[in-house]
C-alpha cells in the first residue's frame, strides 16, 4: 500500500491527476453540470495515458466533483451537483453574512476528512465482503443484482417508483442491444456493424445528464449574469477550531453517509440529506437554528457526502453493483482499463492501487478545492449562454473521442433528447441508468444459474444468501405496495 | 375558464403522450425480439437471448398501458407550463452542429454552431465570437496537442 501511495508521486501521473481534479472543480461547481457529466466527460481524456494516470484522473474527479457541487450551492444558492442540494441551506444562509469563503474552507475540509475517513472504511470492509462474496453463486448474484436494481429505482424515484421502474426496464432493455455476451447472437443491430457492440455507455449518459440538462436550462433569457457572489476572508485557524468543536458530528456524518452510500442506488444526494437529518435530530435547541446559518447543517451534508462517494464502492468493487450514477461510471472505466470488480479484484492487487488513489486524491482536494474556490466560482458568474453553448460542444467533442465515431454523437443526442422528454413527463433518469447497469448482469446470472442449475429455477431459493436476498426483495415491493395503496387511499 | 381547460387538456395529451412512448418502445423490443435467431449451439436449459427482450419488451407495453389508463380514469395531470420554445430551438441548432460536423470538420462546425447558439441565448455577437473562439482552441489544445486525440476533420478527414 505505502509503495503504491509513493508509486503515484511520478509527475506523468500528479499532472495530469491535477489537472483533471481541477476539471472537476470547474464542473462541479457549474451549475447544470453534475459530477456524472464531469467523470463521463473526462474519460475520454484519460484514454491515452498509463493507466494509473487514467484512473487517477477518474477516481480525482468523481471526489472533487462532489466537493466542488458546494460552490455554486453556498454562493448562489444553486447546488453544482444534486449531492450539495443540503448545502443550500446553511452554508448560503453563512455565505451573505459574509462568510462565504470561510463556509468553503470548512466545507472543503470536512470534505476531506469525510472522504479519508470514508475511505479507511472501504479499506476495511471491502476486502471482508470481498471474501464472502467468493461463496455467492449466480442465483445469488442474481437476486442481489435484482434487489440492488429495485432498491436503487426505490430510492432514486423520489416517491414516483412506477415511472422509475418504466424507466428502469427501458434501461434494462437499451443494455440489450448488441451481441448477446453467452451466445455472440445479435440482438437489435439490424446488420449495422457499429451497433454490434451495443449502445455506447458513456455517451449515453453524458446524453443523459449533461445534454437533456442544457436542453432543459436553455428556456428564457440566457443572458444574465450572477453578480451576488459574496466574499470574505479565509480563516483558517477559526474553521480547524469549527472543525474540533464540530467533530463528533462530521463522524456521526460520515457515518450515516458509508452507511447510505453503500446501498446500491441511495448516492451521494440521499447520504447528504441523511446526515443533515440526523445532525438536526441529535441537536437539542440548535443556535442558530439549522437552516439559519447553522455550522452543523454544514458540516454534516458536506461530511457525508465525500464519505458516501467511497462507501458506493463497496457494492461496486466487490459486487459489480454501482452504488450511484457517478460510481456507475467509474465501472465502466475500470472494465476499460481491464479491472474487473469482484473478488478478483483483492486478488490482483488492483484494489490497493484504487484504494491508493482515493486516498491520495483527499490529500489532493485541498490545493485543488482552495484553487477552485478562489478562481472558478468565476464560472458561474459567466452569461448562462456561454456556459450552456460550451457544455454542448464538450459534450460533442467527449462523445466522439470515444471511438472516433460519429455514430456516438448521435447516440449522445438520442439520448439528451430522451432525456428531456422523460424529465417533462416526471420520468426519474437516475432508475434508466442502473437499469442499464444492471440488466446485463441480471440476464447473465439468471441464465448462468438456469444452465448450472440443469433449467430448474427452485434452486434460485436453495442457498441461505438466496433465501435472505429474495425474501428481502419481496419485503421493498410490499413495502413500497403498500405505500401506493396508503397514499392511493389518502387521496 | 375556457382556457384553462384548454391548458389541462394539453397537460393531459402530454401525460397520455408520455404513456405512448413506453407502448411503443415495448412494442419495438418484442416484435423485434422474434427476429434474435437461437444458436444452434444453444444449451439447452439456456433461455435463449431472446427471452429477455420478451420479458422486457412485455413490462414496459403493461406499464404504458397502466400509465395510460390511469391518466385516463382520474385525469390527474401535472400542469408543466414551461416554454420549450428554447429547448426545441437548441435542439434543432444541436442536431444541424452534429449534422455539418463529420462535413465542415470539428473547427468550422463548432464556430458556426458556438457563435449561433449564444446569441440565440441572448449572448452579444462580439462576445460570442470570442467565446467560441476561446472554447475551440481550448479543445483543440487539451484534444489534439495534450492528448493526441483527433477531432472531425474537414470532409472526414
Amino acid at each position: 500500500m505505502i509503495d503504491q501511495l509513493v508509486s503515484l508521486l511520478d509527475a506523468q501521473i500528479l499532472i495530469p491527476w491535477i489537472l483533471a481534479m481541477t476539471f472537476g472543480i470547474f464542473v462541479g461547481s457549474t451549475p447544470g453540470l453534475t459530477a456524472t457529466m464531469a467523470v463521463a466527460l473526462i474519460i475520454p481524456l484519460s484514454y491515452p495515458l498509463e493507466r494509473e494516470a487514467a484512473l487517477a484522473m477518474v477516481i480525482g474527479v468523481s471526489f472533487t466533483a462532489i466537493f466542488a457541487g458546494d460552490i455554486p450551492a453556498t454562493f448562489l444558492r444553486i447546488p453544482g451537483t444534486p449531492a450539495s442540494a443540503a448545502a443550500t441551506l446553511d452554508a448560503h444562509r453563512l455565505a451573505t453574512q459574509g462568510k462565504g469563503k470561510q463556509t468553503l474552507l470548512v466545507n472543503l475540509l470536512c470534505s476531506t476528512l469525510g472522504g479519508i475517513i470514508g475511505v479507511f472504511l472501504l479499506m476495511l470492509i471491502a476486502k471482508q465482503l470481498a471474501e464472502f462474496a467468493l461463496q455467492f453463486s449466480p442465483y445469488d448474484y442474481f437476486w442481489l443484482c435484482l434487489l440492488g436494481l429495485f432498491l436503487g429505482v426505490t430510492v432514486s424515484s423520489g416517491g414516483r417508483t412506477g415511472l422509475g421502474l418504466l424507466a428502469a426496464t427501458v434501461g434494462f432493455a437499451f443494455a440489450l442491444v448488441g451481441v448477446d455476451p453467452l451466445t455472440n447472437q445479435s440482438r437489435f443491430v439490424f446488420n449495422y456493424e457499429e451497433m454490434s457492440q451495443g449502445l455506447n455507455f458513456i455517451p449515453a449518459m453524458i446524453g443523459l445528464f449533461g445534454m437533456s440538462e442544457v436542453l432543459k436550462t436553455a428556456i428564457g433569457d440566457s443572458s444574465r449574469t450572477d453578480k451576488q457572489l459574496t466574499s470574505g476572508p479565509f480563516h483558517l485557524v477559526k474553521s480547524l477550531g469549527l472543525m474540533v468543536r464540530h467533530l463528533p458530528t462530521i463522524v456521526q456524518s460520515v457515518f450515516t453517509g458509508t452507511a447510505i452510500g453503500a446501498l446500491p442506488g441511495a448516492g451521494a444526494d440521499i447520504a447528504a440529506w441523511g446526515a443533515y437529518g440526523v445532525a438536526e435530530k441529535t441537536t437539542s435547541n440548535p443556535t442558530p437554528a439549522f437552516g439559519k446559518g447553522n455550522w452543523k447543517g454544514v458540516i454534516a451534508p458536506t461530511s457525508a457526502n465525500n464519505a458516501a462517494v467511497a462507501a458506493a464502492w463497496i457494492p461496486a468493487l466487490v459486487f459489480g453493483i454501482p452504488g450511484d450514477a457517478v460510481t456507475a461510471i467509474v465501472l465502466g472505466a475500470f472494465i476499460v482499463y481491464d479491472i474487473t470488480p469482484g473478488p478478483a479484484l483483492f486478488e490482483s492487487g488492483n484494489a490497493d492501487l484504487i484504494f491508493s488513489i482515493a486516498l491520495m486524491t483527499q490529500v489532493l482536494l485541498i490545493p485543488a478545492g482552495l484553487i477552485g474556490i478562489s478562481v472558478f466560482s468565476q464560472v458561474a458568474r459567466l452569461p448562462k449562454g456561454v456556459v450552456l453553448t460550451a457544455v454542448v460542444i464538450f459534450s460533442v467533442v467527449g462523445s466522439f473521442a470515444m471511438n472516433s465515431s460519429i455514430v456516438d454523437v448521435w447516440v449522445m443526442f438520442a439520448f439528451g433528447v430522451f432525456g428531456l422528454i422523460l424529465e417533462r413527463q416526471h420520468v426519474p433518469l437516475a432508475p434508466l441508468i442502473l437499469g442499464m447497469i444492471l440488466g446485463p448482469k441480471i440476464e447473465e446470472y439468471l441464465r448462468k444459474g438456469l444452465i448450472i442449475s440443469s433449467g430448474n429455477f427452485t434452486e434460485a431459493f436453495a442457498s441461505g444468501i438466496s433465501i435472505i436476498l429474495s425474501s428481502l426483495l419481496v419485503l421493498i415491493v410490499f413495502a413500497s405496495l403498500l405505500r401506493a395503496f396508503s397514499s392511493y387511499q389518502g387521496k | 375558464m375556457s382556457q384553462i381547460k384548454a391548458l389541462r387538456g394539453r397537460a393531459l395529451s402530454r401525460e397520455l403522450a408520455g404513456a405512448c412512448i413506453w407502448i411503443v418502445l415495448g412494442l419495438y423490443f418484442l416484435i423485434f425480439s422474434y427476429q434474435i435467431r437461437e444458436p444452434l449451439t444453444l444449451n439447452k436449459f439456456d433461455p435463449g437471448p431472446s427471452l429477455l427482450p420478451k420479458i422486457m419488451g412485455v413490462l414496459l407495453i403493461c406499464g404504458g398501458v397502466y400509465a395510460a389508463t390511469k391518466t385516463l380514469a382520474t385525469r390527474d395531470c401535472k400542469r408543466d407550463d414551461r416554454n420549450s420554445r428554447g429547448s426545441r430551438l437548441l435542439a434543432a441548432t444541436v442536431f444541424f452542429y452534429i449534422f455539418l460536423l463529420p462535413v465542415l470538420g470539428f473547427h468550422i462546425a463548432t464556430a458556426i454552431f458556438g457563435v449561433f447558439s449564444m446569441v440565440i441565448m441572448s449572448v452579444g455577437p462580439g462576445k460570442s465570437l470570442i467565446c467560441t473562439l476561446a472554447i475551440i482552441a481550448l479543445i483543440h489544445f487539451v484534444f489534439v496537442n495534450l492528448f493526441a486525440i483527433p477531432l472531425p476533420g474537414f470532409m472526414g478527414s
